[in-house]
């Protein structure tokens, strides 16, 4: 195949505005792949080609910000209506978000609880023919999962896309866990600590540690939102630079997913 | 690939056709008939930390490619890979470069170097930002694209696409690839200061970019797998050649890098 080794392929129109023909209704699931990092607060939204939900290379807005460093999509959601009033949001657990009300872990382990399965999203305006899905990485300062403006098809059947792990270019990556659960804030002041949004007690998880001096004191000369580097980490549980593990809190995805990925998307379009 | 729907509603095309006469009316009276097709090309560096060299773009037809993943690097590719070089210098000793062997090619329409939006200048790209460039060729052929630029924090390492089709893009249509990392295979990754071309760049060292000897662990392209930094942590891990290049390499934590690495969007602009 000619276009070999290229992640993802979308042709569009920034000019003309085409449009889907007639409303069209979606089966959206997604699986977290990563060993070790539940992500939340999953915004899902079709928008118009104009209207993208976040753009790789440029800085993250302040929904955004909240949402990868904080974990809450209610900015980002609210942000999205404002800007296209038209776009069809939706909240994990609450279609029609704006009214976030129930926020899920996607995480490992129980009961299949790494898989969110979403029927009948209902694209409600022609011009939606994007998809954007983001949501927290948990334990990391600002990273987010991130599917960005795939074109939604038009055959009814099952699409596969990756969501890949981006830094919101929005905090230091120094790793560490809120210290005390005393000192938790909740937004907007959550997006100036510089911890990762969760304490020990959030995720159950053996191989936290406590006491890091910090991994990356460096996040103020690339501001924008980039792939995620992936975790530093180290070997120690107390102490040492990070209170991540240097293997257990790595993400690699394999082919045919590129190396960021950490989540799979399955969209059915009926 | 698919194009987006093609349901054009009457008013678009009546936009469409205003737009067109405003533009026929402010045209170039010298300008020769039918116009030229231009497209517009962008680059965003989607890592943290890992410099891109300028970037060098080349419109052709089929039958050119500037490198085949699992085959042997040209020297031009390993020029552009290990010491971020597109085309011979005035001062230069006898060899080959990308940009002016793809000169030479009955296959290649235009060449060029990608710059700043604002200030028109050549650029190489920091972490998170971008570069652009317009390319303006004769209409009606099945024109692909070549894009590739040199990462200037490994040994090796270079991304972007080679012989994608852009002839089937409409005016208005844009096309968004996310391009892989690439290990030339023509120079070990040592991810010494002495090596890697980057800390000549901006840290004053002596670093030697390319060099013509090959002693990569095998002479052949692949995706690139990422590098080994002084910050990495090794665990109780008693591989002694890990250990040495731990300590042997110059990068850090913010070089690291996982797959994609960069976003290119493709506009037909006329």
């Amino acid at each position: 195949m000619r276009l070999r080794g290229l992640v993802t392929i979308c042709v569009g129109m920034w000019f003309t505005m085409g449009g889907l023909a007639q409303a069209v209704s979606l089966t959206i699931k997604i699986t977290n792949t990563t060993v070790a990092h539940p992500l939340r607060e999953l915004l899902i939204v079709a928008h118009a080609v104009n209207h993208p939900l976040f753009v790789s290379g440029n800085a993250a807005p302040d929904g955004l910000e909240e949402l990868a460093e904080c974990g809450k999509q209610g900015a980002l959601a609210a942000e999205m209506l404002s800007d296209d009033p038209k776009a069809d949001v939706w909240g994990v657990n609450s279609y029609r978000a704006g009214v976030v009300s129930y926020p899920k872990l996607l995480e490992l382990g129980v009961d299949n609880d790494n898989l969110v399965s979403l029927p009948g999203l209902v694209v409600t305006n022609g011009a939606n023919t994007r998809l954007s899905i983001v949501g927290r990485i948990m334990l990391t300062n600002d990273g987010f999962a991130g599917l960005e403006a795939a074109l939604i098809p038009l055959e009814p059947g099952t699409y596969t896309f990756y969501m890949l792990a981006y830094d919101a270019g929005t905090e230091a990556n120094n790793e560490l866990l809120i210290p005390d659960p005393d000192l938790r804030q909740t937004p907007p002041a959550c997006v100036n600590d510089p911890y990762m949004a969760e304490t020990k007690g959030d995720v159950t998880d053996d191989y936290l540690g406590d006491n890091g001096i910090g991994a990356s004191g460096q996040e103020g000369s690339n501001p924008f939102i980039t792939i995620h580097r992936g975790v530093l980490g180290d070997t120690t549980r107390d102490g040492g630079k990070s209170d991540l593990d240097y293997i257990h809190h790595r993400w690699h995805g394999a082919e045919p997913a590129p190396s960021s990925a950490v989540a799979t998307v399955k969209v059915t379009v009926q | 690939m698919r194009r987006e729907a093609r349901f054009v509603t009457t008013s678009t095309w009546l936009a469409m056709a205003l737009l067109l006469a405003v533009l026929g009316g402010c045209g170039n009276q010298d300008e020769v008939y039918p116009p030229n097709t231009v497209y517009r090309v962008t680059m965003v560096n989607l890592t943290y930390n890992q410099y891109f060299a300028p970037v060098g773009v080349i419109v052709h037809t089929g039958g050119y490619q500037a490198w085949t993943l699992g085959a042997e690097a040209e020297e031009q590719i390993e020029r552009l890979a290990e010491g971020g070089q597109l085309a011979q210098a005035a001062d230069s000793e006898p060899g080959k470069w990308l940009l002016t062997e793809a000169g030479k090619d009955p296959a290649v329409v235009l060449t060029k170097v990608m710059v700043d939006t604002s200030s028109g200048q050549a650029i190489g790209l920091l972490g998170g930002r971008q570069a652009q460039v317009s390319l303006s060729v004769p209409p009606g052929q099945d024109y692909r694209l070549t894009v590739a630029t040199g990462m200037m924090f490994t040994n090796d390492g270079f991304t972007g696409v080679t012989d994608v089709s852009i002839g089937q893009l409409g005016i208005g249509e844009s096309l968004i690839l996310y391009t892989n990392a690439y290990d030339a295979g023509t120079e070990a990754n040592t991810e010494t200061e002495l090596t890697v071309y980057g800390f000549a760049l901006f840290n004053e060292k002596e670093a030697i970019g390319y060099d013509p000897a090959r002693d990569d662990a095998h002479d052949y392209i692949t995706l690139h797998a990422g590098v080994i930094t002084h910050d990495e942590p090794l665990g109780d891990s008693s591989d002694q050649d890990l250990e040495e290049l731990r300590d042997g390499s110059g990068l850090n934590e913010t070089h690291r890098f996982l797959q994609p690495v960069a976003k290119i969007i493709v506009e037909r602009v006329s």
